[in-house]
């Protein structure tokens, strides 16, 4: 067995995930099994369906006496247990090593995180001097090259993708996901140079994935999440950073977040808290800027800069309470 | 404004304060609701179980508006809460 921490979940595997840190928890939130064989059609009652542009089915979702079936077409199938707390992993012959653990890490995994009363987003997070922030936007936003500018620039890699998110009284902690980016070529030359090694995040993409562990610091903990940022993928001119209301943040969460079932009661029960708590708990601003590599540095003096601020002025109310 | 008497918020329906605004939730449709300040004191008001002549007595001295408009503003409110099935007549008819 193998046993790994991700999202503030211990994980165990009957394979290796050679992507993720290792942990040595006696106990396990979760673990992972290889199965050879598929669940039958008929016991499934698919709920639904993601298609590529082309029109093949890619990804469906459903229901079964074992738990959620997640099928990605050709490739693999995970089926998760009803509280989250076993995945049976079954590999197609022709799906590849790479896309096998691309898929259980970055979709199958995210899906779970709710079952454990973790809020999972969609978005991309670094930390500096004890402060988090993430960036969140729709796919191809920018969330992951701003977060390795940020990274390049000495801040912590807490997640890329997958925020995993804990709040309890008083603070909202974004927790480590695991060591690593995915980026685009054009991305990664500008910002690391010729120093970044990568591999391929699946034999299907282009994309790469490098292990930021020999580029810079990944997070060892939880770290109070101060603000998020919602990506504006408008064209700029300039940078601007505007506060959204706490209910068009709430909606924004909504939208940004993992989902295996959204018609289950337990999901939406713990959705609408989760989601509450963190509208409520950390500031949420809509962030432009130009899309320009050479506009980063600019964008994290910003972005820095407002954080400061924040901290700042959550010290001073802090000080004013205590008087 | 003899349309509602008592009201009550249906299990189904679940509610959270976001800033100075409330969020509701119909777990039956799906679908989320965002109530503004007054629609949230509104809600309260509900939720305590007040009936709609007490809640708009208590608005009265609250708000600084007339009491027609006070009425008319809430009885638009509960038609569309109640349109939603965000609330129920207790007398069994929702409207």
């Amino acid at each position: 067995m193998h046993s790994y921490r991700i999202h503030g979940l211990s994980l165990r595997a009957d394979f290796p995930l050679p992507e993720l840190l290792p942990a040595e928890d006696r106990t396990a939130d979760c673990e992972c099994r290889m199965v050879t064989e598929r669940v039958p059609d008929q016991d499934v009652d698919w709920f639904e369906e993601v298609r590529l542009e082309t029109g093949e089915v890619w990804q469906r979702i459903g229901r079964s006496s074992r738990g959620y079936i997640v099928r990605f077409e050709g490739l693999a199938e995970f089926v998760i247990s009803q509280q989250g707390t076993l995945i049976d992993c079954h590999r197609e012959s022709e799906c590849g090593d790479l896309a096998f653990r691309h898929l259980l890490i970055d979709r199958i995994l995210p899906l779970i995180l709710d079952f454990h009363g973790i809020s999972a987003l969609h978005a991309s997070a670094a930390a500096r001097d004890g402060h988090a922030i993430a960036v969140t936007g729709s796919s191809s936003s920018g969330k992951s090259t701003l977060t390795a500018s940020f990274m390049a620039a000495g801040w912590s890699l807490i997640a890329d993708d997958c925020l995993a998110v804990r709040w309890e009284p008083g603070a909202v902690l974004a927790n480590p996901g695991y060591p690593s980016l995915r980026l685009w070529n054009e991305s990664l030359e500008p910002l690391f140079g010729t120093k970044a090694t990568s591999v391929p995040v699946a034999e299907y993409t282009d994309k790469k994935r490098v292990d930021v562990r020999l580029l810079g610091k990944f997070a060892s903990g939880p770290i109070p999440l101060r603000i998020i940022y919602q990506l504006d993928p408008q064209e700029a001119s300039s940078i601007s950073i505007e506060p959204l209301a706490a209910s068009d943040a709430f909606f924004l969460l909504l939208n940004q977040g993992f989902r295996l079932d959204p018609t289950s009661e337990g999901s939406m029960r713990r959705q609408l808290a989760a989601n509450a708590a963190i509208a409520n708990g950390v500031r949420i601003r809509r962030l432009t800027y130009p899309q320009r590599f050479d506009a980063l540095g600019l964008v994290r003096q910003a972005v820095e800069s407002d954080m400061l601020s924040d901290v700042a002025e959550n010290e001073s109310c802090l000080q004013n309470g205590r008087a | 404004m003899a349309d509602f008497d008592r009201l009550s918020v249906p299990a189904a329906v679940l509610s959270q304060r976001v800033g100075e605004e409330l969020v509701l939730l119909n777990m039956e449709s799906g679908m989320y609701y965002s109530l503004n300040e007054v629609g949230a004191r509104v809600w309260q008001l509900l939720t305590e179980g007040l009936d709609v002549n007490a809640l708009l007595n208590l608005l009265s001295d609250e708000y600084e508006t007339s009491r027609e408009t006070l009425e008319a503003d809430v009885n638009k409110l509960l038609e569309e809460l109640s349109a939603k099935g965000l609330i129920v007549s207790d007398a069994g008819e929702s409207r």
